[in-house]
């Protein structure tokens, strides 16, 4: 009888730790989801700069940026132009001109979006004398 | 009768032990295994992210910093395609020849009039290749190739006509 409750005793010991142990799994496995979550969010930020910094490069340099964008495979719609890349990320550009006289301000509005999460924001802006301005 | 059963239930119990013995290390060995896997992937993802803003943030900076100082240009020599960025120094040229050679990115300080040697560089960071393009009048494509074959690639307006 005695060798009975020991054994019991000594189960229920393990039983104990290995729901401890259970635990601890749940808690070291939620830690590993976010640590991967941060990784991902990391990983779509660095791309987003890069593409946003590429695309408004590409802008300030095209003579004429809708004609550009069109050109680049850029789909028109209701929130500007967009595009989704191979890295599953969907760049938008919101463009708007402004005369000023002497020549256009150019300004865009590049943004990048993860689902419907955006990631990155980067207003850009620049300015093309008229050919006949001094 | 009490003692067979107490005797029954005893090898019951060191079964029972011994699966909880067994899961307990299979849980162990799962958990070792997948945090290693994490951890590596989460290192991996993170020299990426550290090698595409050495690489692309060093030439996109040269490239601006070569337009304020005077002078941004490709060149072709000695078997290697390089951004050569000019500047005045104490009324004197020099040029920084930037390029890639047997797995670096490599950058040449020196004066305008000497010759440019690919050996005299100074290593900056591990890089398979490195493509300077001019695209238009003032449009620059720089195409850059990692080490574990990650393809970046930078686009620079000169702001100046």
């Amino acid at each position: 009888m005695k060798r009975v409750t020991r054994s019991n005793s000594l189960l229920m010991e393990i039983m104990l730790v290995v729901c401890f142990f259970l635990l601890s799994v749940t808690v070291i496995l939620n830690l590993f989801m976010a640590v991967n979550e941060k990784s991902t969010a990391a990983d779509h930020l660095t791309r987003a700069v890069t593409l946003a910094e590429n695309l408004a490069e590409q802008l300030r340099g095209s003579d004429d940026a809708e004609a550009f964008l069109k050109k680049e495979q850029y789909s028109v719609g209701s929130e500007g132009f967009s595009f989704k890349t191979d890295q599953g990320l969907t760049i938008r550009a919101v463009l708007l001109d402004e005369y000023k006289g002497a020549g256009t301000l150019h300004r865009a509005k590049i943004s990048v979006w993860h689902d419907d999460e955006q990631v990155y924001q980067l207003p850009t802006a620049w300015y093309s004398p008229d050919e006949e301005a001094p | 009768m009490m003692k067979r059963r107490a005797r029954g239930f005893g090898w019951m119990s060191g079964a029972m032990m011994f699966v909880l013995l067994g899961l307990f290390a299979l849980l162990s060995t799962m958990l070792i295994l997948v945090g290693a896997q994490a951890y590596q992937r989460v290192v991996l993802r993170s020299q990426a992210h550290a090698q595409e803003q050495i690489l692309v943030g060093y030439v996109m900076n040269k490239a601006r910093v070569g337009e304020h100082a005077g002078g941004l240009r490709i060149e072709d020599a000695q078997g290697v395609q390089a951004l050569v960025v000019s500047q005045r120094i104490d009324e004197a040229m020099y040029e920084t020849w930037i390029y890639c050679r047997d797995g670096q990115l490599y950058e040449q300080f020196k004066a305008e009039e000497d010759a440019f040697d690919p050996e005299y560089g100074e290593a900056l960071c591990a890089a398979a290749s490195f493509t300077p393009k001019q695209t238009g009048a003032r449009q620059y494509l720089f195409e850059m190739t990692a080490q574990d074959g990650a393809k970046y690639e930078a686009h620079y307006t000169r702001r100046a006509a």
